[in-house]
Parts: C-alpha cells; sequence; structure tokens
C-alpha cells in the first residue's frame, strides 16, 4: 500500500497541554481523506504541522515516503493547500494571483493558468479583482491556486467554511472530480459530517487532539444500515433455520444471544412466529437503524454538526 | 530570486500604499514652497542648497520615518492581513529570500519617493524661484539624493522587523511616528544626534552637502546607520525564517 501522508505519534503542546496527541494518520494515495472533528479539535494544528507552518513537539510527519528530516522545500511543489482561509491579494485580479503562484512554482507555461480557470469556473472573472469576488469564489480562487502546479496531494482545510449550499455542492463535485480524474489525493478537514461522509473514502476522527478513529467510509456505512435486531435463547439453532427456511444469509451474531438480520425485514413477523413453533424463544424482536450521527456521537461523546 | 522579485512587485498593483509616494513627494515639497515663500518675502537670499536642505530635513527627520516605517511594515504585514502567509511559506523557495525580496522592493518605492520629490525641488528653485543652478551643483544634489535614498533603504528593516513581530503594519506606523519625535529632539542635541538612526541620516546628508559636521558625529552616525541595518536585516531573515504560523 503506497501512503501519500502519515503521521507517527505526532504531538504538538501548548503551555503544557497536548492540543494534539499522539496521532497516526494514514492517508492512501489516490483517496479523499476526510479529517473530521469539531471546532477545536486539533485538525488545523494538525495541518499546519503537515504543511510546515509549526513544528511539531514530537512524533514524525512522512510525505510521500520522506520523514521530515529527509524533506526538502521541494516537496512543497508537490502539495497544494488552502489552510483556514483562501488567502488572495485583494488588489490584484484573480489572474494575477494566480499567475503569482505560477511564477514562484516555477511553472514556466502560462497556459497552466488558463487551463485551472477553467478547471474551478472562474475564467468569467479572470479580471475581477480579488476583492470584489464573492465567498465562494474566492474559496475557488484558492483552489486554482493549490491545483495550478498539478500537485499530488491536495490539503483543504474546511474547504466549504462559510458557502451556501450551492457553493457546498459545488465545491464537492469539484473535488470528487479532481480525484477521479487527475488521481488526485485530497486532505480535507471538515466538522461537517455529511460533508465528509459524501466525499471521502477514508474518515479520521479527530477529538480533543485524539485521532479516535480511522475508517474506511463503506465500513461506517456497512456497520450504520437497517437490520432485523433478535435476542433468543438459541441463537446457533436459530441460524441455521433462518437459512434454511427464509435463505437469509446476511447475518451477524454477536454476544448476549443477539442475532443481527441485515435482509428482509419485512418477514419480522414470520420470522418471530417460525422461531417460537421451533421451541426457540425470542426475547426481542425490533427493526434498529444507527445513524452516522450516532455513531460519531458515540466515539466522541457529542459535539459533531 | 527573479521569481520573487517579480511577485513582490507586482504584489503592489493596485494598491492603496502606493499613493504614499505621492504623499512622500509633494507633502515635504508643499512645506518646502511655505518656507522658501517666508524667506523670499522676508527679504533673505535663498539659494538652491537651502531648498535641498530644507526639502531633505522634512523628508528625512518628519515626513520619511513615519512614511517608509508605514510602507515596510505594509509590504510584509499584508500577508498577515491578506491570509497569504501560509501559502508564501509553502512555496519551494526559501523564506530569507522571500524576507530579501521584500526589502529589495521597497528601494524602487524609496528611489521613485525620494527622486519625485527631487524633481519638484528642481522645478520649484528654477521655475517658481528663478533660482541659478550649475551642472556640477545639480549632480552633487542629484548625488545627494542617491545618498539619502541608500540611507533611509537601509533603515527599513527595522520596521519589517517590527511588523513581523506584530503580523500588523500598525507597530511599524508607531514606531514611525515615535522616531519622528525622538530624530527631532535628538537632532538638535549634538551630544546625541548620531545615534538615533533618521536624525543619522540628516547628519550624513549635511555632511556630504558641505555643512560643517564634527568627524565624530560623521562616523557616530555612519556606524548607528551601518549598525542599525546589518541587526535588523539579520534579525528579519531570522525571524522570518523561524517563525511558526499559528493563524492567517
Amino acid at each position: 500500500m503506497d501512503y501519500v501522508l502519515r503521521t507517527d505519534y505526532l504531538t504538538k503542546q501548548y503551555k503544557g497541554i497536548n492540543v494534539v496527541n499522539n496521532i497516526n494518520i494514514n492517508v492512501k494515495q489516490g483517496e479523499i481523506y476526510g479529517f473530521l472533528g469539531e471546532n477545536g479539535a486539533g485538525k488545523t494544528t494538525t495541518i499546519r504541522m503537515i504543511a510546515g507552518l509549526i513544528p511539531q513537539t514530537s512524533g514524525e510527519i512522512e510525505l510521500f515516503g520522506k520523514k521530515k528530516h529527509e524533506q526538502s522545500k521541494r516537496h512543497f511543489e508537490r502539495i497544494g493547500a488552502i489552510i483556514e482561509f483562501p488567502g488572495s491579494y485583494p488588489n490584484l485580479s484573480v489572474y494575477d494571483n494566480l499567475e503569482i503562484h505560477r511564477r514562484l512554482m516555477g511553472i514556466p507555461d502560462k497556459k497552466e493558468t488558463d487551463w485551472v480557470l477553467e478547471l474551478v469556473q472562474l475564467m468569467d472573472a479572470k479580471k475581477k479583482k480579488a476583492k470584489e469576488l464573492s465567498l465562494g469564489m474566492k474559496q475557488r480562487l484558492g483552489i486554482a491556486r493549490s491545483l495550478l502546479h498539478h500537485p499530488d496531494l491536495l490539503i483543504l482545510d474546511e474547504p466549504t467554511n462559510g458557502l451556501d449550499p450551492k457553493g457546498i455542492k459545488e465545491i464537492r463535485q469539484l473535488l470528487k472530480r479532481l480525484a477521479e480524474d487527475n488521481k488526485i489525493t485530497i486532505f480535507l478537514s471538515s466538522h461537517i459530517l455529511s460533508e465528509v461522509q459524501q466525499m471521502a473514502d477514508t474518515i479520521g476522527v479527530i477529538h480533543k487532539g485524539n485521532l479516535l478513529k480511522e475508517i474506511e467510509t463503506e465500513k461506517v456505512m456497512d456497520q450504520n444500515k437497517h437490520y432485523l435486531q433478535i435476542r433468543v435463547d438459541k441463537p446457533e439453532a436459530a441460524c441455521q433455520w433462518l437459512e434454511k427456511e427464509f435463505s437469509i444469509t446476511k447475518y451477524s451474531v454477536s454476544e448476549e444471544n443477539i442475532i443481527k438480520i441485515y435482509e428482509k425485514f419485512q418477514l419480522s413477523g414470520e420470522v418471530n412466529r417460525f422461531l417460537n413453533q421451533k421451541g426457540i424463544f425470542v426475547d426481542e424482536l425490533v427493526v434498529m437503524k444507527d445513524t452516522l450521527e450516532d455513531y460519531f456521537l458515540k466515539l466522541t461523546g457529542g459535539g459533531m454538526s | 530570486m527573479r521569481s520573487i522579485l517579480y511577485s513582490e512587485l507586482i504584489k503592489l498593483k493596485g494598491s492603496k500604499i502606493l499613493w504614499m509616494v505621492a504623499v512622500g513627494a509633494f507633502l515635504p515639497a508643499i512645506l518646502l514652497l511655505l518656507t522658501a515663500s517666508n524667506i523670499v518675502h522676508s527679504g533673505r537670499h535663498l539659494t538652491f542648497l537651502m531648498l535641498i536642505q530644507n526639502a531633505f530635513f522634512f523628508l528625512n527627520l518628519i515626513m520619511g520615518p513615519p512614511l517608509f516605517c508605514l510602507i515596510a511594515g505594509f509590504v510584509v504585514a499584508r500577508e498577515n492581513q491578506d491570509k497569504t502567509i501560509n501559502q508564501l511559506f509553502m512555496y519551494p523557495q526559501s523564506r530569507v529570500l522571500f524576507c530579501l525580496g521584500k526589502w529589495f522592493v521597497l528601494l524602487p518605492i524609496i528611489f521613485i519617493t525620494i527622486l519625485l520629490l527631487f524633481i519638484l525641488v528642481i522645478l520649484m528653485g528654477a521655475v517658481y524661484f528663478h533660482l541659478p543652478i550649475t551642472a556640477s551643483q545639480f549632480i552633487h544634489y542629484l548625488l545627494t539624493v542617491l545618498l539619502v535614498i541608500a540611507l533611509q533603504w537601509l533603515l527599513t528593516p527595522l520596521s519589517m522587523g517590527v511588523s513581523m513581530v506584530g503580523k500588523s503594519y500598525i507597530p511599524s506606523m508607531v514606531l514611525g511616528i515615535a522616531m519622528v519625535l525622538c530624530s527631532i529632539f535628538a537632532f538638535q542635541s549634538e551630544k546625541y544626534n548620531s545615534f538615533f538612526p533618521y536624525s543619522a541620516v540628516a547628519n550624513l546628508m549635511y555632511n556630504w552637502l558641505g555643512e560643517p559636521i564634527t568627524q565624530f558625529h560623521l562616523i557616530t552616525s555612519f556606524l548607528t546607520i551601518t549598525i542599525t541595518f546589518v541587526a535588523t536585516l539579520i534579525f528579519c531573515t531570522i525571524y522570518y525564517a523561524r517563525s511558526s504560523i499559528h493563524n492567517g
């Protein structure tokens, strides 16, 4: 497995308090990694350490397989980032803002500026001064700047902050398109669960500086779909009958004699009657669904949008 | 370094701070016009040397410190205020070069301001007051202008450093105003006038123009400016290279 970004017990301490505490992040090549956490959880601090804007107290950051002491300033050529705000020079036009970036990144071809303007749909606003742009357009200008040099890793800190629903949708579609078409690895932070869930392949949950969980979004979804939960006194026998009589194969048995059935919920009444007839005592039968919110709230003990 | 200089120059495009160039040139010229008119009306003899001396007194001790401190502060602190500092420090270039780039871009601004003032003074003297000026005098005054440009530029790392630490151009403005007060008081004291950077600039300028300034003052003034320049430029480069960006 190729990892673009890894942290190893990364820690940041301010005045003796660990604001980021021994976190191990693993971002695979080509994936969208959602770094989820409430405001003040330590997301931006972590990103600032990754971007080399603040030093870590301890731990290691590995970018493109190289640890910090092996990295040179050249590795920034492979990273595009928006950290906290999509900053721009207000007195300059959209085009000039990008031209500065192009020159500083050492990209000789001026056409790249036009290419990225097309990509983020800002071509019509290329002569507009940055101070005249709406928040959504500023965000897109920031994304354009972070993409202009064709980075392998895109780091976006709260990329939809302050955007209206339409703007959020546009950014979401753009990022998905970038990941799919351009094979860019995207590391994005957010405090909005639905945003991360819709975009990310892997979710890392940070809470009070601790990385509580790093899990593939698909697995989270699997863990949180509808199921029929029955508690019986003879789970093994019950499972045999479920397979034989109802052709139910998608189920799991957990401790406390609980069977979770992930299909054919409409048969709940019949299952109940049948198992009773076969001398299996059904103590509890209920259709359950854990929402993603429930899942993350359980993880963090509350405090997720 | 070329791309850094280009970017620093283009960042000034359409910036309101460039109006300060006009202020820096026209305000001393207006003050000079008033002063020179008073001299003429009082029946005293007005010379080109007097115009140059007065113009650069206004510039070096009254207008220069707050003006150039403000511009230097703006060039540095705008990265924090426009929230572009994160991106700036993520370019594959040395932060020291960015610091030097910001210092270098101040040179054309100072150059244009002072040269514009010089042109206004020459026009005022030749056209308005009909004062005679020889070619050698003109060249001598022009060299004075170049000296003042160089000395004012050497003092800009001082305000750059203050803005870096304060992450705003307000502290450098305050520094500029404080420098005006200190320098005006210091300039009147022969004992201390060489120890303040801006009054030291005035010392060197008067010495170049042929004013009677003692050797001690000359060397001390030169040392004051050199030490201020070297120390503050080293501070700026180290501070920029090592600074952490916690917000912005």
